[in-house]
This record gives C-alpha cells, structure tokens and sequence, in this order.
C-alpha cells in the first residue's frame, strides 16, 4: 500500500542542479532509511517534501492524490511532518507548553490541567515519562528530541520525517529514540529516517532510499543489504579500506596531563600523549572526555591539575594561551565555535595562524593565500574552493576547514571533539588519513568521540569515560568493541552480566 | 620595501631576477590571473554579494543627487553642495569609528553625539585658556579616548554595549554641563579658524580630514592584522575566541576610535562655530547609525566596508538637505531618515537572502 509517490522531483537553483531527479515511494507503516552523502540532493528532496522548497517540475502524490506542497504550511496540512535536526524546543517554557507551540489544537488560554492532561496522552505516545510541567530546557538532550517527536505526533501526520534526530546523541539515548519511532510505524505512521550513522538504517529501517550524486537510487530492502553494499551504493565505489593503517612507531612524551579536574570531570584524570600518536577518547555525552579536552585548552577553567607539554610545566587559562604553548583545540560544534560562516575559506583558515600572515601587524595577501593554500593541501580541500564563503560548503569541506586552521598556529598537539559529526561516510574517510598524516608528519592529536568504530578504527591507545571518570587505557591494537561499549555503558557491573 | 607594503593591487616582482625569484614570478602570474577570472561573478548570489551589496550606499546617493537636482532648484547650487560635504564629513567620520565597533560584532555606541558635544567644550574651552589649538586639540583628543576606552574597557568584562554607552552618554554630558552651567563657551579669537574655517582647493578642511581619514580606516580594517580580528569577532565571536583572537583588546580598541571619531566631529563644530556647548551635534547619534546601517555594515558584524559608510553618510545628509530645501519640518526630516534606515536594512537582508539565512 503505498503512501506517497515521488516521481522525477527536481530542483535547481539557478544553475547548481541540487536535485537532477528523484523518485520515492514510502509504504504505510513503513520506516523508510534515507541516506547519501552530503550534497547527494538527499537533503533537497526533503525540503521539497516538507515545503520548504518548490520543486522544478515533477508530482508528488500521496494517496494517489497530487499535492502542491507550495509551504511548510501546507505540507503539514498535507499530513507531512518534520522533526529538524537543529531542536526548535523553547528552552524556557515547559514541556507541555512545548508539544503544543503553534498547534492548531491548542487554547488561547492553556490551564495547567488542561496541559497536563492534553500533553500527556501526546508523551505517552513516544513513550516519554516526565511531568510534563517541567521546563523543557532541563532535559537531557534526548529528551528534549523526544518532546520535539511528541510535538510533530500531536499533529496527527501521516507521515513523519526525522532529520538525523540521532546526531548528537549518545548510544544509551538513541534507542529510546528508535523505540519512539518503531511504535509510530506499529500505529500506521509512515517514518522518513535520515541518519549519517549506516547501523541505524539496518536496526530500525524496513527499507533504505540511497541518494547519490543528485539521483535518487531504487528502494532496496535492508535485508538484502550489508554495511559494506550500503556503503557502496552511497559512494558509487568500494571503500576497500575506512582508516589508514596505524602509527608503526611513536616519539617522546609531548603532553601530560596529571590529576586534572574540570567541570564534568569530577574524578582526576591522567593523560600521556606521545609525539606521532593518536589518542582516541570515547565516552558517551557527559562522560568527562570532551570535558577533559576542554580543560586541557582553557576552553573551560580547570580546577585542579598539572599540564607538562614538552617536559615544561604550563598552565593554561584560555584558548590563546594553550596556542601560544603549541595546544589547539577544536570544537565538536562547529557551527557555534569552528567557523566564521560568512567569511571565505581563506579567512578561517588563517584565523589562528594571523600572525604569522601579518608581519609587522600588516596583512599580507600574498602569505595569507600561501599559508591557507598550503593548509588546503593538508587536510585534503580543493583550494579551487578558498574562496567561497564557507556557509555555502557541504558539512564535510566545512569540518575540513574547521580542522585545518588550527594548523596555521603549527600546534604541537591537536585536540579534536567529535572529529567527524555530521560527516558524511566519504569524507569522514579522509579526514581519518588527514589525521593520520599529519600524525605521520610529527603531529601529536587528541580527539573525544562517541562513535565506537572511530577509535578502534584510528586511535593508537584508547582511553574510555563514563560519568564524569576515567575508566581504563587500552592500546589500539588490543582493544575490542565489547570491552569498550562495556566501559562506556555501564562499567560497574559485574563481569558476569 | 617589502610587497605587503603596496595595498592596490598586485604588486611589483622582487627586483633581483634570481633563480630563486622566478619562481616568485611564477606565482605572481598565476595569482593575477586567478584573480581577473575571480572578477566574474559565478552566480545570482555571488553577484549580490559582490557587487549589489557594495554599491547600494553609493547608488543611493546617485539617486538622491540626481533627483535633487532634477527637482529642486538650489539643490545642486555650490553652496549648497558645500555644505552637504561639510556636514556629511562630521556624520561619516564618526561612522568611520562607530563601523569598527558594528563591525567587531558589539552593535553601536549611543554615546557618540555626547563624546563629540564634550570635546567641543573642552576644545572651546582650552582654546579660550590660551593653549593654543595644536595643544587643545591633542589633550581634547586623549580625553575622548580615554572616555571610549573606558566604555570599552566595561564591553570587554563582559557589559552589554548598548546599556554601558547609554549610561555613558548621559555621564559623559552631565559632567560638562554642570561645569559649564549648560551654557556655550564662546572662542573670541581666531585660534581655531585654521581647523574649523580653512579651505583646500576650495573644498572645506573637514572634507579634507574625512577623505583621509575613509581611506585611513579602511586600510586598517582590510589590510592590519587589528581590522582582521575586528571583522572575525564580528564574523563569529565564539570561534575569535577560540582561535586565540585578543577580544577584550578589540573591545577597548573599538570604542576608544570610534571616541576619537566623535572627538574630531566635536573639534570640528566648536572651531567652525566658535562655540563648546552641550547640545553641539545633539541627535547625530542615529544619524551616524544610519550611515553605518544604509552602508550595508552587517548589524551582527563581520561584513561591511568604510566606504560604504561614507556613502551612508553623505545619503542621510543629502536627503536631509533636499528636504530642508523643500521646506519640510525636522518633524518629516526625522520621518524621512528613519524610512531611509528601514528601506536600507530590508534591502541589505532581501540582497544577502532573505530569510534563508
């Protein structure tokens, strides 16, 4: 029984074909994978669906019926709904007040039985057990995506769109999400799900639409499917190998961290980093290993602690400070603190390096453009591309540029939070073997994630987080995916469990 | 001379034809044809922002000009058209200064008319002490820096701009005041004709100084390393941060200079009318903010150009000048202006986007 039928969807903006054409087709109570690379047009055809953009030419029916879907308006008339990926939760009003923002249902006056009442029969759907008076800016972020799910369901669509609503989510939370979205199929709601993370699509998905290049490929269901397939239907080719080979020897202890505590690390930590090597951090939202990143480079204050780099004891109070000692450290949000959106390429990447393109105070065009052109070469960027705003680049080239500046102020040691959200399966690959050169090349990096393949993927030594404390240190080779997720989860249980 | 010493332009290869500086040679080429196929725009958007954006401010004085011109008889008369570059010189040197602090993302300073209506005083004053206008200019100078380094010493601990500089408006114009008894401190001299009655070519000195002074600013905010910072913080204040970019400094160092702009305005009304008082260049504030606005100076930073200002400026005060001519009220004059401000930031937000951004 299908639901909705896209047939030859297309979209250009002026001359850039964002979407050359798209066929879809999404089944009732079905949960529909949506995957692609960043720029595939993935992202064009949703906002088509969900009226953000009017589509060139092509139909869209749902029921057999064509709809216009000219608004955002008038696709949710159309029973289409959104769950974005950035939250549009009002932090400061409660949760009930939240489900019901903007619903065509909802009072001019809203008493506070009425809310508990109406808003609870909406949470229970997605299975969220929290008082709905609660300020929504209290909940873990999870939470809050589920209130922002509840939200989307109270308008009874028949048909619900979720944007990566797992991005910035730790394990534990995600299945709470999925849970959300396989009880909205069991009731006949049909689930568009876009995710960058490829488990996801296998768990919850009954089939998987791949966009590619601005075309949209066959459905295919995901039991004819492996990793590895999918991974190829994305990228139009084998990605024979995800992470460069590991560092085969390593240098002198350049940064040393002892008995550090910072807000969100409440046990003291310990750190070893040698020259060449990669560190991998892992540890869930909150588990003190973007936390200790954040101490470490004066992001946030430390509160006990000794840092050695190079043999020098060194104590650092701000960004500036952990640069001019040879520390940087970027962000996981690069929207927030990685990038200048509306500047060119060229300007961030010499943003932390701006001495060195300044001498005597004064800009010089031709070194700027050198030193950019050669950061560009390290991190793999097409320095046709220096140019460009970086606002208008795909997430990967713009974490490209997010990473490499930090090169600029020639860092002895890098640390990265998250060094691949929001990246897409291609590009997360070169940045694996950027990392690796420029380890290769003398650079020492640090980086914190959640995602569990990445550190075994690429780390040298691992060490795990969990609430706020260390929990052990393992060298790349020898650990195993079970050991850490262990670590992670739940590392006070017993062997036995 | 080193290269990074020419802003116009590429510049000369190194003389010494070495082996080495072939190469260098090399490069240049490359880059000055990269840089005449980059003059191309490559879309809708890229020409917006190239070449809609930039031109808006000066368009629009064209317009006003032209239809000035067309329709008002006197409009284009010299005098007349002297006393718009007078007048338009005192608004756009303060929206120099008053740029590079909506440039470094810290919106304006509301306190701009009041530090300018102090140094006329104390410029008046120090002038009428026999000090000489060489001297009365400097020290009047220094007090409008430090009165600006003050509030931007407030913006960098952590202030919100808007509420320190209001306060500092009043603080700043209540302390001459009472000093003088809000009365006018007359110069009986012609100490201060040279500054404030001295022509160039014809062209009144204040136009001199503003000419000088657009291109002075503008080199700063393109080619030093401070105009850089400047526009990043602007641009995105967490990731100047993050980057290691002094912010605190560039806090203090925007308004002490966008003080010293509104101390040369300052300077400039009490040596012209022989006058230090405290409703000197009463209400420019918004006028100035209207320059900078109708400029294209984007309101959260990062973007905007001290050419543009200048055009924003000479707009408001034409427009002003065509309207007094036609015998409007500064009831409609004031209408006038803030209609103008409104059609300007609507445009700028249409040519950026609009609503997708």
């Amino acid at each position: 029984m299908e639901y909705l039928v896209a047939t030859d969807v297309a979209k250009s903006f002026g001359e850039v074909v964002a979407l050359e054409t798209a066929d879809f087709e999404l089944r009732r109570g079905e949960v529909m994978g949506l995957v692609g690379e960043n720029g595939a047009g993935k992202s064009t055809f949703v906002k088509i669906l969900c009226g953000m953009y009017r589509r060139d030419r092509g139909s869209i029916c749902i029921d057999g019926e064509e709809v216009a879907l000219g608004s955002t308006a008038r696709a949710e008339r159309a029973g289409i709904a959104v769950v974005q990926q950035e939250l549009s939760i009002v932090p400061t009003l409660s949760v009930a007040e939240n489900v019901f923002l903007g619903q065509p249902e909802a009072r001019a006056v809203m008493t506070r039985k009425w809310l508990l009442r109406e808003a609870g029969k909406h949470l229970d759907h997605v299975g969220l057990e929290v008082d709905p008076l609660t300020i929504a800016g209290d909940l873990p972020l999870a939470e809050r995506q589920m209130v922002e799910i509840a939200r989307v369901v109270a308008r009874d669509a028949g048909m619900i769109l979720l944007d990566e609503p797992t991005a910035a989510l730790p394990d534990d939370d995600i299945e709470r999400v999925h849970e959300v979205v396989r009880r909205l199929a069991a009731a006949g709601r049909s689930v568009v799900y876009i995710t960058h993370r490829l488990g996801e699509v296998f768990e919850l998905a009954d089939r998987v639409t791949v966009f590619r290049d601005g075309r949209s490929q066959p459905p295919a269901d995901v039991t004819d499917l492996d990793g590895d397939e999918l991974i190829t239907r994305m990228l139009g080719r084998r990605l024979s190998q995800m992470f460069p080979p590991r560092a085969t020897s390593v240098g002198d202890v350049v940064l040393e961290v002892s008995d550090f505590r910072t807000e969100g690390l409440g046990v003291p930590a310990s750190l070893t980093v040698r020259r060449g090597e990669i560190v991998g951090l892992a540890g869930q939202l909150g588990s003190g290993a973007t936390e200790l990143l954040r101490g470490i480079s004066g992001t946030q204050p430390h509160e006990a602690g000794r840092v050695l780099v190079e043999g020098t004891e060194t104590v650092i109070n701000s960004p500036a400070g952990a640069l001019a000692n040879g520390v940087a450290y970027c962000s996981g949000d690069r929207k927030f603190d990685g990038f200048f959106a509306n500047r060119r390429v060229v300007e961030n990447f010499t943003a932390p390096g701006l001495a060195r393109v300044t001498p005597r105070n004064l800009l010089s065009r031709r070194l700027e453009h050198r030193l950019a052109s050669s950061l560009a070469g390290m991190v793999s960027f097409d320095t046709a591309r220096l140019r460009h705003r970086v606002s208008t680049l795909s997430g990967g080239n713009q974490q490209k540029v997010t990473v490499g500046k930090w090169l600029g102020a020639q860092p002895k040691v890098l640390l990265i939070d998250e060094p691949t959200r929001g990246v897409d399966v291609g590009a997360r690959a070169e940045i694996y073997r950027t990392l690796r050169d420029l380890a290769n090349d003398g650079l020492s990096v640090v980086f914190a994630t959640s995602e569990m393949h990445e550190v075994l993927g690429l780390a040298d030594s691992i060490v795990t987080f969990f609430r706020g404390r260390q929990i052990a240190h393992y060298d790349g080779a020898d650990a195993t995916q079970a050991a850490l997720i262990r670590d992670i989860t739940h590392p006070d249980e017993t062997e036995a469990a | 001379m080193s290269i990074e010493q020419h802003p116009g332009g590429p510049p000369e290869p190194p003389a010494s034809a070495e082996e080495s500086s072939r190469q260098e040679v090399q490069q240049w080429r490359e880059l000055r044809a990269q840089r005449l196929a980059q003059l191309r725009p490559e879309s809708w958007a890229d020409y917006r922002a190239r070449y809609l954006i930039p031109t808006i401010s000066f368009l629009a004085v064209v317009a006003v000009i032209v239809i000035g011109g067309a329709t008002t008889p006197g409009f284009l008369s010299q005098t007349n058209m002297l006393s718009i570059i007078r007048i338009a010189a005192l608004t756009g040197i303060m929206g120099l200064g008053m740029t590079f602090i909506t440039m470094s993302g810290s919106f304006f300073s509301l306190s701009s008319a009041q530090t300018g209506a102090l140094c006329s005083i104390s410029f008046a004053a120090m002038i009428t002490w026999g000090w000489g206008w060489p001297a009365s200019l400097i020290v009047t100078l220094l007090i409008a820096a430090a009165v600006g380094a003050v509030q931007g010493a407030f913006v960098a601990a952590g202030a919100n701009p808007v509420v320190i500089t209001i306060a500092a408006a009043a603080a700043i114009i209540g302390v001459p005041a009472i000093l003088t008894d809000s009365r006018a401190i007359i110069i009986d001299t012609t100490e201060a004709h040279v500054i404030g009655r001295s022509t160039g070519f014809g062209v009144p000195i204040q136009t001199w100084t503003f000419i000088a002074l657009i291109v002075i600013a503008q080199f700063v905010l393109v080619r030093t390393r401070f105009g850089r910072a400047v526009t990043l913080a602007g641009a995105n204040r967490e990731a100047a941060k993050a980057a290691g970019l002094p912010i605190a400094r560039i806090e203090v160092w925007t308004f002490t200079l966008a003080s010293i702009t509104a101390g040369i305005a300052g300077i400039f009304v009490a040596a012209q009318s022989n006058r230090g008082l405290i409703t000197n260049l009463e209400a420019t504030t918004l006028e100035v903010i209207a320059a900078v606005l109708i400029g294209g100076t984007a309101i959260q930073g990062g973007e905007g150009s001290m050419i543009r200002t200048a055009f924003g400026a000479m707009f408001i005060v034409a427009i002003n000048s065509l309207l007094v001519l036609r015998g409007y009220s500064p009831a409609i004059r004031t209408l006038v202006e803030g209609l103008a401000v409104v059609a300007g930031v609507s445009l700028f937000w249409l040519a950026r986007g609009g609503a997708k951004r």
